[in-house]
């Protein structure tokens, strides 16, 4: 008897002990019974992808900068139409084409009780021109010229006159950090627990599981309305409506095409939708022989049926491309999608010389939308006698042979011409490669123009160039889509997904 | 000479196996798991006469329908039928769980042979290796191996063939190390038989029974842990159909199109119930003390 | 006992050197580069270059495992993540208390159910309940893991809307996993159990103790629990630290923030010291996780102890092959 004692005992210990490992508890908010809507103070986001890291000179994912957007500003603000604001700056002008003046506010303070001085600024430029990962953004920016003039004004200098000066700037990899925080405790740390001077201030991190953000109570703008921000990181798409559905968040981001009927119907749920910069495309490897042939190339754009796709795998949540740029993209110009037409690309062919057709390799990362869109075009490709072999890899192996494959699937999401354009670099070496002197020269033509008309006029040729060249077959504008529960109010639906959470509310159930 | 020495103990197997088949029809659960198999095996092998679709037919004005008198188990979100789908699947899934068994067990009784037979620093050296194997969760195994290579048939053999390998390597060591010093061994070494005539000739034969009986018990595992590969994305390129990459695919369509996640799940059970039914009938039969 | 302990944490160092060079030659022969996967589309080569001096991508085979062992055994550093540039210690620890505590909330409820069921059928064998059982763990040891997860999913979260489906923050959250990773372990503990107990009840001691006249209760307690409790526990143990490196399937359909989503997610994204860490980790978890059962054994059964001070222990070989690899 004595052993089955011990043998119970040890089991006992044991399931305490795993039960005292947990830490979380459900935080169940109690209910006024007044009538009036009560807010709730804290909302928590369906995320889709835990961030590397909160630096945001050390980022290069939408995904990480939506979580940041929250926790820093900019010296600008840019709205989705690409006009600019000021936020941290209240003024700007440039000196010479190649020295922008920012006069910064007076009344901002970091996270960490450090008041904003033109030297963080400084600071910031540099590190990203230094880190491997903004580097190429910040490639124009000159950040040893740039000067201190005082506290609150700062000439940024540039290597050749800039265009996209105010887009760096105002996004993403612009966010200004604090340089007393970053040298104090170091870069991985600072991306661990960053300090910045936005409306929320990071609290707490879970690895893998959960982000929490507190509001900055002394904010130089409008303060955040809800006091805590948490976003739980759920990868699966579908899980994350269920986590909407059963009450375990109140709004998730990234939502997929066939979850949307089902979010419609729900009453308790909003379904938000708008145009974002996100296009997907058909990309063929130019260093392949056989897809050097533009006849070929043009058959396999005939033999499409870009309407019938964009039904079965994004329903409305989405339309056929019909340009090189995203619609919503600065110079954007709008073609004429190639028609679905088989005799045609039949014809084609034949005169590619592939009258009995050609096997070609498609490669594209295991991602449903991806597949999908494969498994479509090989089913339409076999009409003209294509058989496409599909390989799937995940994204590092799929990286390293970039020029190996034949036929590749792109998802782009960049709103700055120069950064969607990239692809058709020479020095950009992934997937397309046309290696072309004169799209080369071009793209600097277009990163540098300042004055907007010329801009449009020098991208306007280059997409001409670009869509006859079919090195691509642009296939879907897809919109961004997010779902919130009926509490939620004032939600923006920001086409890349930085919605703003401080202007966000959310009301007791 | 050499002869009437293996003729013995070889009329001794034959109507022990017949005993053993005796035993094993008499089990009910040994005789479903075989009708469960057979009927698989029927699937993968007619499968061009069984399925009434194409595998990779697709139609995508009727994707997602559930099931009914056309499609038996409904359509996925290419419309493509699920019930085809299933039994070309059986072929992925039945040649790569028996392939990586043949390949585990090969692998596996050879290091153990070698190791059991030889002993001293050569067993020592095998059974180091083969602790550092066991250390490593055989899942994780899997999943680095088949990072490591290329998606595809035979790479996925390897995968999850080498995770499986360990076990035969032990059970084979101790059984040999338990007949390499019985007297027909010394026997027939004596008369000049090389090490691996002793072997396969001698000491194999009377180490089948738990290696038959490890082998159908892995081809479950097997079958599981191809399919775990393939619903983590390390496994078969589509289109080609994958119970576990069927499963996969249906996740987002849990929540309208309750077949698509069904149905290649139940596949994956029946084929793995069969396996261990099976296995555990062979156990009984061959060991007989050992049923309860 | 004490230079026993010290004999196996000894013969630890040697097993996961081993480990270490295995999983360090799979991830190097691992197509695909860190930095082409850190810097994506936008990195222009020259940064790229830059980057792969920094993380020595283009130094030799062996000078790179050599340099990885050397910290790993001087400084216990098993190096830095490419992603969040942090040491890859930190990030292990930070989720292998929620992989253990998923892994033996499970291993708890597989035990009782598994152990309660195998008694019960062991005891009344042949009876309705013993076929049903039998009938019932068979099919749990049948059922892919992540399957199971699903089918709870489809039934308590879509259409019940009673139970969430992601995360592992409450009790809430636990239900479900914990009942997916724990259904086909407790099946195998129930046959182990069953057969253990069934093996124990047939000897002539237990005959005995039937025969003096004792109540069938405290002979099923008394004699044959005890004597059947040592290949159980061990069944535990194994199917615990099994877990430890096999619930990825579970994590990464419930999106829980444990060990093996890590190393999943790190195997994915080229994140090679995190992949090697994570196994080295796991590996020393499950020897350590074995010692302990094989101490906890000792404590329970005086007569293992004996055998430990006398030479070498006696491997509890049937409960090992008996575990399934459901992960």
């Amino acid at each position: 008897m004595k052993k089955i004692t011990r043998l119970i005992t040890v089991l006992l210990i044991l399931s305490m002990l795993f039960v005292g490992c947990s830490s979380g508890k459900d935080s169940s908010s109690s209910v006024d019974e007044t009538g009036e809507r009560k807010l709730k103070d804290t909302i928590v986001l369906a995320h889709w992808e835990e961030p590397a890291t909160l630096d945001p000179q050390a980022s290069n994912k939408v995904s990480y900068f939506l979580v940041q957007e929250q926790i820093f500003n900019y010296l600008v603000y840019e709205d989705p139409q690409g006009n600019y604001y000021p936020e941290l700056a209240t003024e700007w002008e440039y000196v010479d084409d190649l020295t922008l003046r920012f006069t910064l506010r007076d009344d901002v303070y970091f996270h960490n009780g450090e008041k904003l001085v033109a030297d963080d600024v400084k600071f910031t430029i540099e590190r990203g021109t230094q880190n491997p990962i903004s580097a190429s953004i910040f490639k124009y920016f000159d950040a040893e010229g740039t000067t201190v003039v005082d506290d609150h004004t700062i000439d940024v200098k540039f290597k050749v006159p800039y265009a996209g000066a105010l887009n760096v700037l105002g996004s993403w990899r612009g966010a200004i950090v604090s340089k007393k925080a970053v040298e104090e405790m170091g870069d991985a740390q600072f991306g661990r627990a960053p300090i910045g001077t936005g409306p929320y201030k990071f609290e707490d991190w879970q690895s893998g599981s959960v982000i929490k953000l507190t509001r900055n109570e002394e904010y130089w703008g409008d303060k955040a309305i809800t006091k805590n921000v948490e976003y739980r990181i759920i990868p699966e798409a579908t899980n994350r409506v269920i986590e909407l559905e059963t009450g375990g968040v109140d709004a998730a981001y990234n939502i997929s095409t066939n979850d949307v009927n089902r979010i419609r119907e729900n009453e308790d749920l909003n379904l938000l939708m708008g145009p974002s910069f996100r296009y997907t495309t058909v990309t063929f490897s130019m260093k392949n022989e056989k897809l050097q042939n533009q006849d070929l190339r043009d058959a396999l754009a005939y033999a499409i049926d870009k309407q019938a796709i964009v039904d079965a795998i994004y329903g409305d949540t989405a339309e056929v491309a019909a340009g090189v740029l995203p619609k919503n993209a600065f110079g954007y110009k709008e073609f004429e999608p190639v028609p679905y037409d088989v005799e045609k690309a039949k014809e084609l062919m034949v005169k590619a010389g592939y009258p009995n057709g050609i096997e070609l390799k498609f490669v594209c990362e295991p991602i449903e939308e991806y597949v999908r869109t494969a498994e479509a075009l090989q089913n339409m490709w076999k009409e003209i006698g294509v058989t496409l072999d599909i390989h799937t890899i995940e994204n590092a192996a799929y990286l390293a042979q970039g020029n190996e494959f034949e036929v590749g699937f792109r998802a782009g999401n960049a709103n700055e011409p120069s950064n969607i354009l990239v692809i058709y670099d020479s020095t950009f070496a992934d997937k397309i490669q046309p290696n072309d002197q004169w799209i080369d020269d071009k793209l600097a033509e277009v990163a540098s123009l300042l004055d907007p008309e010329e801009r449009t006029a020098s991208l306007a040729e280059l997409q001409d160039y670009l869509w006859n060249k079919r090195w691509t077959i642009p296939i879907a504008y897809t919109n961004v889509i997010y779902a919130t529960t009926k509490n939620v109010e004032n939600w923006e639906v920001h086409p890349i997904n930085l919605t703003n959470i401080s202007e966000v509310s959310v009301y007791e159930n | 000479m050499d002869s009437s020495m293996t003729a013995k103990p070889n009329s001794k197997n034959k109507g022990q196996s017949m005993d053993v088949l005796r035993r094993l029809f008499r089990s009910k659960g040994a005789v479903v798991g075989l009708v469960i198999i057979t009927v698989l095996l029927i699937f993968a092998i007619f499968a061009d006469f069984i399925a009434p679709f194409g595998y990779d037919d697709q139609l995508l004005s009727r994707r997602l329908q559930a099931p009914s008198s056309e499609h038996l188990l409904g359509t996925d979100d290419y419309g493509r039928d699920i019930f085809s789908r299933i039994v070309y699947g059986s072929r992925t899934s039945l040649l790569i769980a028996l392939l990586s068994v043949a390949f585990s067990s090969v692998i596996g009784v050879a290091i153990g042979c070698i190791a059991g037979y030889y002993g001293g620093r050569t067993d020592n050296a095998i059974m180091r290796f083969i602790d550092i194997l066991l250390a490593i969760p055989s899942i994780l195994l899997a999943i680095s191996i088949s990072a490591a290579l290329d998606p595809g048939v035979i790479n996925l053999v390897v995968a999850v063939g080498i995770g499986a390998m360990p076990p035969y390597a032990r059970i084979v060591r101790a059984s040999v190390m338990s007949e390499r010093d019985k007297e027909y061994i010394e026997a027939a070494r004596s008369i000049g038989a090389n090490d691996f005539r002793v072997l396969i000739k001698h000491v194999l034969p009377n180490v089948m029974a738990p290696i038959i009986v490890q082998s159908t018990m892995s081809i479950s595992t097997a079958i599981i842990t191809a399919a775990s590969l393939s619903f983590i994305g390390l496994g078969i390129a589509p289109p080609t159909p994958e119970w576990g990459s069927m499963l996969s695919a249906g996740r987002a369509y849990i929540r309208d199109a309750w077949w698509v996640v069904t149905f290649p799940g139940l596949a994956i059970m029946s084929a793995v119930f069969g396996f261990n039914l099976l296995g555990d009938g062979l156990r009984d039969a061959l060991d007989p003390k050992l049923k309860n | 006992m004490f230079k026993y302990v010290l004999k196996r944490l000894v013969m630890m160092i040697p097993v996961l050197i081993g480990v270490s060079l295995v999983i360090f030659t799979m991830v190097f022969l691992t197509p695909g580069d860190a930095a082409e996967m850190i810097l994506g589309d936008l990195g222009t080569p020259e940064d790229k270059a830059l980057l792969r001096e920094e993380l020595k991508l283009d130094e030799p085979y062996l000078v790179r495992y050599i340099d990885y062992i050397k910290d790993l055994v001087l400084e216990g550093d098993l190096g830095t993540s490419y992603t969040t540039k942090r040491p890859v210690l930190n990030e292990i620890l930070e989720r292998f208390p929620t992989t253990v505590q998923l892994a033996g909330m499970s291993v708890i409820l597989a035990s009782v159910i598994g152990i309660v069921a195998g008694i019960i059928s062991a005891t009344k064998q042949y009876s309705i309940f013993d076929n049903i059982a039998t009938a019932v763990s068979l099919f749990g040891v049948s059922m892919p893991n992540f399957w199971t997860g699903l089918m709870l999913i489809l039934i308590f979260s879509v259409h019940l809307e009673l139970l969430p489906s992601s995360g592992f923050h409450a009790p809430r959250y636990w239900i479900l996993p914990v009942v997916t990773l724990g259904a086909s372990n407790a099946a195998s503990i129930m046959r182990m159990t069953r057969s253990s107990m069934l093996e124990v009840i047939r000897q002539d001691y237990i005959r005995t103790a039937r025969a003096k006249g004792q109540i069938e209760r405290v002979v099923i307690m008394k004699h044959a629990l005890k004597n059947a409790s040592i290949p159980i526990l061990t069944t535990m143990g194994l199917t615990f630290s099994k877990m430890l490196g096999g619930a990825v399937l579970t994590e990464s359909i419930f999106a829980i923030a444990g060990i093996g989503k890590l190393m999943v997610d790190a195997i994915k994204l080229r994140n090679t010291p995190v992949v090697q860490g994570g196994v080295i980790f796991i590996a020393f978890a499950v020897s350590i996780v074995n010692l302990v059962i094989d101490i906890i054994c000792a404590y329970i059964d005086p007569r293992i102890k004996s055998q430990y001070v006398s030479g070498k222990p006696k491997k509890k070989k049937q409960a090992k092959e008996g575990v399934s690899a459901n992960g």
